[in-house]
């Protein structure tokens, strides 16, 4: 699978415990509207950034401070863990 | 101009109209020589009386726009079909409360100068009573449903229990008020406060109200199962909030439509026990279409950011 997918894959699979369903669509505007990428085009890069922007998105959907900086730590886990390629 | 502000300049004109017949037409006699009161102080009682449906009338109003949007938001996704369902039932709800209750003034009014239509007056208001919330209720449980459905959620043995417990113990005592006001041993009299025959007032009305309370108690049951299993952190706050506003109009619904049958109408206004808890009810309505509201943001909200 390629990586961009993957990424953007585990991000969304990350997010749908605090979006739920709309997790998929949440990440998506984020990496269009900010990154002005397709999310398959997500990359390693761009992830820091996203998450800035993540975090000042979730911050106006709950005032819950705890479960902000649970998404964000799982966030930058994932920013700091290296995807490893898979050969086809 | 918004959506929203179109709708409630609809819903303001309407209601002036609405408040125009409530003063400029005619006070009921037999009321007047019941309470002993001047045309004047029946017409401010029925102003002070309707104020509470209107208010609802408002909140439903709102909370319908909320949801619409919300369903249009995410009409692309499985889920936003079940969406759209769910606030077509507000929307019946709402429009049908309206035309039901300007309907009933018109033909109370009527049969305030025509004492022979009084019967026919009394069964229009009682099967409008019923029918709005009938077809609301099952704009509302198809679409919960279809969360449900969607979501693979299945149904609990204990809960399936209660719910028929809660179900029967409100239609047996309502079977018992309403055939104790029937009163006849005859299915064929009609010599009762309902102006119907027995077989047609249990076949037409008793029976399409069960139904209608049952639809509804399963309706408010399945957002609840939705809004419990459905994953997310945040969005289940605003699912929860929405679930909790259906399940309290609905209950408010049901109970208005229970108290409206349990206490026969008579045509006119009637100063008793039973108004003081309808527009009680119409108050608990209200805190449910703010939950509805407020839900509805909160999902709003994370398909805007």
């Amino acid at each position: 699978m390629h990586e961009s997918n993957l990424l953007h894959t585990k991000v969304v699979r990350i997010t749908r415990v605090y979006l739920g369903p709309a997790a998929d669509r949440f990440i998506s505007r984020q990496i269009q509207n900010h990154l002005h990428k397709e999310p398959e085009q997500l990359s390693h890069t761009d992830l820091k950034k996203l998450i800035d922007w993540i975090v000042i998105a979730v911050s106006t959907l709950t005032e819950d401070r705890a479960i902000i900086e649970e998404y964000t730590d799982q966030l930058m886990r994932l920013a700091n863990t290296k995807i490893k390629k898979v050969k086809i | 101009m918004t959506r929203l502000t179109r709708l409630i300049r609809i819903l303001i004109i309407i209601t002036a109209g609405f408040l125009a017949l409530v003063w400029l037409l005619p006070a009921n006699k037999a009321a007047l020589h019941d309470y002993d009161i001047t045309s004047n102080t029946y017409h401010v009682l029925l102003f002070i009386v309707v104020v509470p449906l209107i208010a609802t009338w408002f909140c439903s109003l709102y909370g319908y726009e909320r949801l619409s949007g919300y369903a249009r938001a995410v009409s692309a996704t499985y889920e936003g079909n079940d969406f759209a369902k769910l606030s077509r039932g507000l929307a019946v709800l709402l429009w049908g409360s309206i035309a039901s209750t300007a309907l009933t003034l018109l033909v109370n009014n009527y049969a305030n100068s025509h004492v022979g239509f009084l019967p026919s007056a009394v069964i229009l208001a009682n099967y409008l009573g019923i029918l709005v919330p009938l077809v609301g209720f099952h704009y509302i449980s198809r679409g919960s449903h279809g969360l449900v459905m969607h979501n693979k959620l299945y149904y609990r043995t204990g809960s399936v229990q209660a719910m028929i417990l809660v179900f029967l113990t409100i239609g047996v005592a309502y079977c018992y008020i309403v055939f104790g006001n029937l009163g006849s041993y005859s299915l064929s009299a009609n010599d009762n406060p309902y102006y119907l025959p027995d077989w047609l007032m249990i076949t037409t009305f008793v029976i399409p109200s069960l139904y209608t309370w049952f639809i509804g108690l399963v309706g408010s049951y399945d957002l609840y199962l939705y809004s419990r299993f459905s994953k997310g952190v945040i969005y289940q706050r605003g699912i929860r909030l929405l679930g909790s506003g259906f399940a309290v109009v609905i209950a408010s619904s049901t109970i208005t439509q229970y108290l409206r049958t349990a206490t026969p109408r008579n045509g006119h206004l009637s100063l008793n026990l039973t108004l003081l808890l309808i527009n009680f009810t119409y108050l608990v309505a209200i805190i449910g279409y703010v939950m509805i509201i407020k839900g509805s943001n909160r999902l709003r909200r994370i398909e805007e950011v």
